[in-house]
């Protein structure tokens, strides 16, 4: 939840979420709190000295795993009195480590007393998020040298053990007591460790793992980090802004690394803080693909995780069927008595093909031909998913429909929320619905899918066949989906195969996967940068001119940075680069007003109207896609494309990127350098559509700075 | 589909599992009231052995699965999912959690059990 007043730090899926002193204190609903297993460890965690709360100097999130927290006695008045200064540094790993620092700046000695006040009510996130009750018990338990939480429903059991140490700790099933004594400008310390435990891990391991053993990882995280950032490429340009973006894309993409257990050492992106830090199979592959370019790990652990998950049965509850890729996997409460199908769930339509698109597509940036040979048996097995499960009534599309009807999700595309798939008179769709992006994802996986047969497999046969599946899904797809009075594809066909025909982004998506002829092509480019969709910071999930449009509605109206970037990277495909300019322009200059972290969407209100994004009410942020959109429309602007063993450029910036050199490109290549100025001048480009949206006829588009004067005198 | 414990280590012996074509390595599993199997994958070619309950046998693994008789017939009938009886505490996993996961998949869904 965006929220100014708190302050979040994580590493894997451990998080805190505090107020800018360091103190929890969380109700049912609030989500302040130590996280860890999608369960809610510590919910209150508040500091005072002699019975008063401090008051904030100030707050420094170090990193994305640390913070630190400068304080002084609280006097119950505005004024501060400083003769002690309070410091709190915190960290995150298996739990947390808070050092705790008072300084006395007096010429006498002081005697403070102070509390920390604990507590924990192992809440599932889904609980947090849904109020809802308890159905085990709590307990807590004084030791000799800590202090435990626990929660138990039959052999569930989530513990929290506290320990401190300064020798004067007195602990209390309350929290931690100290009767500190400071000399003249001396100081007191203590480190406090906050652990967490699962199951069978509370017994046995506590006691013979000191807590010092645990956290010894933590000096590497910083290491860590640095080390990352030192494999990624270098951004230069001119428009600092864009630098600053750009660093704040790849710290947020480090911090919303999760280490899976399915694949040891390895970090795949996680979807969001603070409700999404799981493996999601879309938002990890698609955030995988959109970094490629600059942290092609992520992808490979994307690939091994959701391939050790594919789903081997048919299992109504999960949504799971054979050669299916996940859609979420939890570790709560809810998930482990089954009252949530997270286990992992499988509602994802588009899962599947954007796993065999992120297959190949890592192939040709890493030339890793191993892993393509190691996964040819999975690959097969989603190709079979999309054939035999996908299309679920033999139609020829992937539709879906879910299996669980009670917890299963409705809408089973990226455009998840239950009225997202809307008819143009604002009326909701039926299922089973098969939204068009997803067929422009199968298409996309079949031909990338033939060249892995033919390359890798050894497999010619497939590879034809593939080929003459894709082609034949393409003539049939731009029949059935083109609404010709309209000029532009259905969102998706209904349940009884009626054309859904709203406007909306999620043509943007047909031009990334290819299967949009080009003719119809052109046209949904007019639609795209037309007002009704182009809000001048970027391109609406729905048009303004539809039944369902709200400039506020989740996917119904607001602009969501990440669909830009790939309707971006379908515009670089297609050949209007200048047109991918615009939106690479609108979503940089968008950042800065979210101090360089874009957010998940924002409003879709005119640019002209509102001046600056108005943010979307309940947007997370950092989320794992809209950090990467930067990168990937970095990729569209500098017309990044891997050929062969080579990686082909070819530039268009918009003017406001002045000039850009990315440094160091990691890939098949070893590292390469590309450039860039800024020649597309936006207000021309966007000034051709709106005379468009008039005039029918579209200028060729060419894409080349050098012919922008002849395309606009064409119009 | 195994109709219990017994069985469904029985009819694994005799497959080449092509789920397991990646895995190499050793699990064991501990079935209180069941006994004990040790299972080999050489990327998915499966070898099972049954150990002595005399407790002559080396207990030596990459990874050791362990749970009641009760709850392991469950899982090999499709009546329970192996991750969400991990997460409850009823299945415990030592070692190498990778392979310990890795064998997830090999348990049959639910709806098996109404065609078998």
């Amino acid at each position: 939840m965006a929220d100014s007043k708190t302050i979040s730090i994580l590493e894997g899926n451990t998080f805190a979420v505090s107020d800018l002193g360091g103190d929890i204190d969380a109700s049912p609903t609030e989500t302040k709190g130590l996280f860890a297993w999608d369960t809610r460890y510590l919910s209150r965690w508040l500091l005072t000295l002699d019975g008063k709360t401090p008051n904030v100097l100030s707050t420094d999130d170090l990193a994305y795993f640390s913070a630190q927290f400068f304080l002084v006695p609280g006097t119950g008045t505005v004024y501060v009195d400083a003769d002690l200064s309070i410091i709190r540094t915190r960290e995150v790993g298996d739990g947390f480590h808070e050092s705790l620092r008072i300084l006395n700046h007096k010429a006498e000695p002081v005697d403070v007393d102070v509390r920390i006040a604990a507590a924990a009510d192992f809440a599932d996130l889904f609980e947090v998020k849904d109020a809802l009750a308890k159905k085990g018990e709590r307990y807590t338990r004084v030791e000799r040298d800590r202090l435990v939480f626990g929660y138990r429903r039959e052999t569930f059991v989530r513990e929290t053990s506290i320990s401190s140490s300064a020798p004067e700790t007195m602990l209390t099933e309350d929290g931690l007591h100290f009767s500190v004594h400071i000399d003249p400008h001396g100081e007191w310390t203590t480190d406090i460790d906050v652990l967490i435990f699962l199951n069978a891990d509370t017994s046995a391991s506590v006691a013979s793992a000191p807590a010092s053993a645990r956290l010894a990882r933590r000096p590497e995280m910083q290491q860590r980090l640095d080390d990352l950032l030192q494999t990624t490429p270098r951004l230069v340009c001119t428009w600092d802004v864009a630098e600053r973006i750009y660093r704040r894309s790849l710290v947020d993409l480090a911090a919303l690394r999760f280490f899976p257990r399915v694949t040891p050492g390895g970090a795949l992106p996680a979807a969001g803080l603070p409700w999404f830090m799981a493996i999601f199979g879309r938002d990890s592959l698609l955030t995988s693909f959109q970094a490629l370019p600059f942290m092609p790990s992520l992808a490979e652990t994307t690939l091994r995780a959701l391939a050790g998950w594919q789903g081997s049965r048919v299992d109504d509850f999960r949504d799971e069927e054979p050669g299916k890729i996940l859609h979420e996997l939890r570790y709560g409460e809810l998930t482990a008595f089954e009252e949530r199908p997270h286990s992992p769930y499988y509602g994802a339509a588009d899962a599947t093909p954007l796993f065999l698109i992120l297959l190949d597509e890592y192939e040709r940036w890493t030339g890793n031909a191993q892993l393509v040979r190691d996964f040819e048996l999975e690959a097969r097995a989603a190709l079979d998913w999309i054939d035999q499960y996908g299309d679920r009534d033999g139609d020829g599309y992937v539709e879906y429909s879910r299996r669980n009807t009670e917890t299963g999700l409705e809408n089973q595309c990226w455009k998840d929320s239950w009225n997202s798939i809307l008819f143009a008179d604002g009326t909701n769709s039926q299922l089973p619905r098969a939204t068009c992006e997803i067929q422009g994802y199968v298409y996309d996986a079949k031909l990338r899918c033939a060249r892995l047969a033919r390359t890798f497999w050894n497999d010619p046969t497939l590879a034809a066949e593939l080929e003459r599946q894709a082609a034949e899904l393409k003539g049939r797809f731009n029949r059935d989906f083109w609404i010709a009075d309209r000029q532009f594809f259905a969102l998706a066909l209904n349940g009884d195969k009626r054309q859904v025909d709203s406007l909306t982004s999620n043509i943007g998506h047909l031009l990334w996967s290819g299967i949009a002829d080009e003719d119809k092509a052109k046209a949904c480019v007019r639609h795209l940068l037309g007002d009704k969709l182009f809000t001048g910071w970027g391109v609406r999930t729905m048009a303004t001119t539809e039944g369902g449009y709200n400039p506020i509605g989740y996917h119904v109206g607001t602009v969501w940075p990440h669909d830009n970037s790939f309707v971006a990277w379908g515009l670089t495909r297609y050949g209007y680069q200048e047109e991918a300019a615009c939106l690479a322009a609108g979503i940089f200059e968008a950042a800065p007003y979210f101090h360089d972290r874009l957010p998940e969407a924002f409003a879709g209100y005119p640019r002209e109207e509102t001046q600056f994004p108005v943010e979307y009410p309940t947007a997370c942020s950092p989320q794992a896609w809209a950090t990467g959109a930067p990168l990937l429309l970095l990729r569209a602007a500098l017309g990044l494309e891997p050929v062969g063993d080579r990686l082909s450029m070819d530039p268009a910036l918009p003017s406001v990127l002045e000039r850009v050199e990315l440094l160091d490109i990691p890939g098949r290549w070893g590292h390469i350098d590309a450039f860039g100025r800024g020649r597309v001048d936006i207000a021309q480009v966007r000034a051709r559509y709106a005379q468009q949206a008039v005039t029918q006829p579209v200028a060729s588009p060419d894409g080349r700075s050098a012919t922008v004067a002849e395309t606009s005198r064409a119009t | 589909m195994a109709e219990n414990t017994e069985a469904f280590f029985a009819e694994l012996a005799t497959r080449n599992e092509p789920l397991l074509h990646l895995v190499t390595g050793t699990y064991l599993f501990d079935i209180t009231g069941a006994g004990m199997w040790r299972v080999v994958s050489n990327r998915g070619k499966l070898s099972v052995s049954q150990l002595q309950a005399d407790g002559s046998a080396t207990r030596e693994a990459d990874c050791t699965i362990a749970c009641d008789k009760s709850e392991f017939d469950a899982l090999v009938q499709g009546r329970q999912n192996i991750m969400a009886a991990y997460l409850r505490g009823r299945v415990r996993g030592e070692g190498n959690t990778a392979l310990a996961l890795s064998f997830q998949r090999l348990f049959p869904g639910p709806s098996r059990v109404a065609t078998a």
